[in-house]
This record gives C-alpha cells, structure tokens and sequence, in this order.
C-alpha cells in the first residue's frame, strides 16, 4: 500500500454499525469518516475525499443503491471505491449494486478478516487503477508535446532562412519587394503554424500540475500585415 | 570555369525544399530538389550528386530506408540528415546507415553552410 492511513467512508443510518466499523477500523490504522445518511455521505465523499467508501444498502430515505449510483457517476467521486454493506444475501441486490457502481460488497454481520482484506483489495485495485490513468495520460502527453516539437522546429527553420534571405536581398542597390514579400509570406505562415501547435499544446495539461497552461500569458501575436504594409510603402 | 558542386535536397516539406534552393543556389551550389520521397529512390539508382540533404521523416519512404538504400549501392556522394527529430539514437543509426553528418532542425544558413562545406571537404 502506498499512503500510510487510508480514510474510509462509513456510511449507515444506525449508529451502532458505524461506531463498530469505526473501532474495528481503527484497530487497522484506517481513519474513519462517519456518516449516518446518503445525502450526508454524498456530501462528505465530496469534502472529505476519502479513499474507500463502505456504504449500506438499507437506509431510510436515499439507500445505498441511489447513493452508489448518484457517487459513480459523479467527476470528483467516480474513481472512489464502494463496498456496499448488505443484510440482505440475495444475488440479485448484489447483482443491482455492482450494476450501479460498487466496486465489491459485503454481508452482515461482518467476518473481520474479510471485511479488511476486501477493503485492502478495493484500495489495491483503486491505487492501480489511478497509476494506469496517470500512465496514460503520461503517454498522450509526451506523443504531443513529441510531435509538437517536430512542428514548430520546421516552420523555425523556414523562418530562420527567409530572414537570411531578406537581409540579403536588402544588402542589394536594387531591392526585389517580391522576393521579399514572398519570404514575409513565409514568416506568416511559420506564425501560423506555430500559433496552431501552442494552441493544440493549451488543450492539454502536464498530468502533474493541475494549472492549465494559459496561452493569452505568454503568446503575443506579431502583425505581419504591418511589416508587409511598411515594406509595400518604403 | 570549375563544375559547380551538386546538392540534392530530399524534404517533403515544399516551402522548406523552396527556400533552400534558393538559398544554395545563391552561394554557388547547383541544387535539385524531391518533394516525394519514394522518387528518390529511382532518381538516385541514375543520377550522382556531390552531396544529399535528407530529410528522415518523410510520409512515404522514410530517409533511414532511403540511407539503407544508398549504402547497399555504395552511393558516393556525401550524404547529411536533417531532421526536427533530433535524439542521440535517431543521429547514431543515422550514422551507422552511412551518413556522413546529422544537422538537427531548427537550423540557420550559417549552420548549413558549415555542414555542408565540413562534409563536402572533409
């Protein structure tokens, strides 16, 4: 396991089942976060971002299905594993629960051996999981900064010769405006295409750093048009 | 009045191939230019040039399987890579394929022209 506490999410309507998670828990060196409905365990899975959610299914009110289903589909809950908490032994509520979104579930009254090596198997596969989604994105980020490399170091080199091409023209007694012109073209594009790969590169995020890039800090654009205007009137 | 030195430039990169020309031809080279990189295979199996500037990513036939080419032929002309993709591996199978320099992109004329007379004069 990487973190040295884990903070799980016990959710239950009855007290007495929470403060005996609570205490078996602790026992494991988990941290325990009580909450003793769905719409106060949705809203602490939220402000509290616990990395386990052990959820009943039998509450009054919202139970534990609409609270699963209402967390799995949530952007900041999706990725928290729930064990639902069941009474009940049917396989068809097992069946609902999974279908909704829990990751494993449960039966009372607890076997405290499983009860800690399936929470421990919902934190392993969690931990996992995240890794490969930050692998991932480690791999889309390198192709695009990779290709963006090889596309914004063509137009420079286009560039860097056109200038050497228009300082050479203007070194001459009789200056050619449409060889110059023709090599400002040249520039303009190598902006263009320079301008687009920054603007592809904004769209995406270093998966470390939650700070997306803001292009509007750090590009100004250059009027060609004004260049070719000041040239066209020389 | 001696023969002017032969370049071939391999880029399927039009503006870049143009601007090059122009930029060779003005310092004295005689230059041809292959925008379509699997003509240049054929025009190599005919035609010799004092020295090659070749692109390494190209969509149709890429510059290492054009280097393989030129080796198995024994080509005798200098050959030099150009390319944006510049790593130490991409520049050491480079050389292992026979060329005899690798010039990593951006470059300017200057560079280029340094390059190109080291290799040609070497």
């Amino acid at each position: 396991m990487v973190k040295d506490t884990y903070k799980i999410l016990v959710i239950d309507d009855r007290p007495d089942n929470v403060y005996y998670l609570q205490s078996r828990l602790q026992q494991e060196n988990f941290f325990v976060v009580p909450a003793f409905s769905g719409p106060e365990g949705i809203e602490k899975a939220k402000t509290q971002k616990p990395d386990l959610i052990l959820l009943d299914i039998m509450m009054p009110g919202m139970d534990g299905y609409e609270v699963c289903k209402i967390l799995s589909s949530d952007e900041e809950t999706k990725d928290i594993p729930i064990i639902l908490v069941t009474a009940k032994v049917e396989s068809n509520d097992v069946a609902e629960g999974l279908k909704v979104g829990a990751f494993d579930y449960i039966k009372k009254p607890f076997d405290k051996v499983e009860l800690i090596a399936r929470i421990n198997s919902a934190l392993r596969y969690a931990e996992m999981k995240k890794k490969s989604i930050q692998q991932e994105k480690y791999q889309i980020f390198e192709a695009t900064v990779f290709t963006a490399n090889h596309e914004i170091k063509q137009p420079l080199t286009i560039m860097s010769l056109a200038i050497n091409s228009i300082k050479r023209e203007l070194q001459k007694e009789q200056v050619n405006k449409n060889l110059i012109l023709e090599k400002i073209n040249y520039l303009e594009d190598g902006i263009k295409k320079i301008t687009a790969v920054l603007n592809r590169l904004n769209a995406i995020k270093h998966p470390e750093s939650k700070e997306v890039y803001d292009k509007e800090k750090d590009v100004r654009m250059i009027s060609v048009d004004d260049l070719k205007k000041e040239i066209l009137d020389s | 009045m001696p023969k002017l030195e032969s370049i071939l430039i391999v880029d399927d990169d039009v503006s870049l191939t143009k601007i090059l020309r122009e930029e060779l031809s003005s310092v004295g080279y005689e230059v041809e230019v292959i925008n379509d990189s699997s003509e240049a295979l054929n025009r190599l199996n005919n035609e010799f040039y004092d020295l090659i500037l070749l692109d390494l990513k190209m969509p149709e036939v890429d510059g290492f399987e054009i280097l393989k080419d030129l080796k198995s032929k024994e080509y005798p002309g200098k050959i030099i890579v150009m390319t944006a993709y510049a790593d130490v591996e991409n520049a050491v199978q480079a050389k292992k394929l026979g060329a005899d320099d690798f010039l990593p992109k951006p470059y300017d004329l200057d560079e280029l022209l340094i390059t190109i007379q080291k290799v040609l004069h070497s």
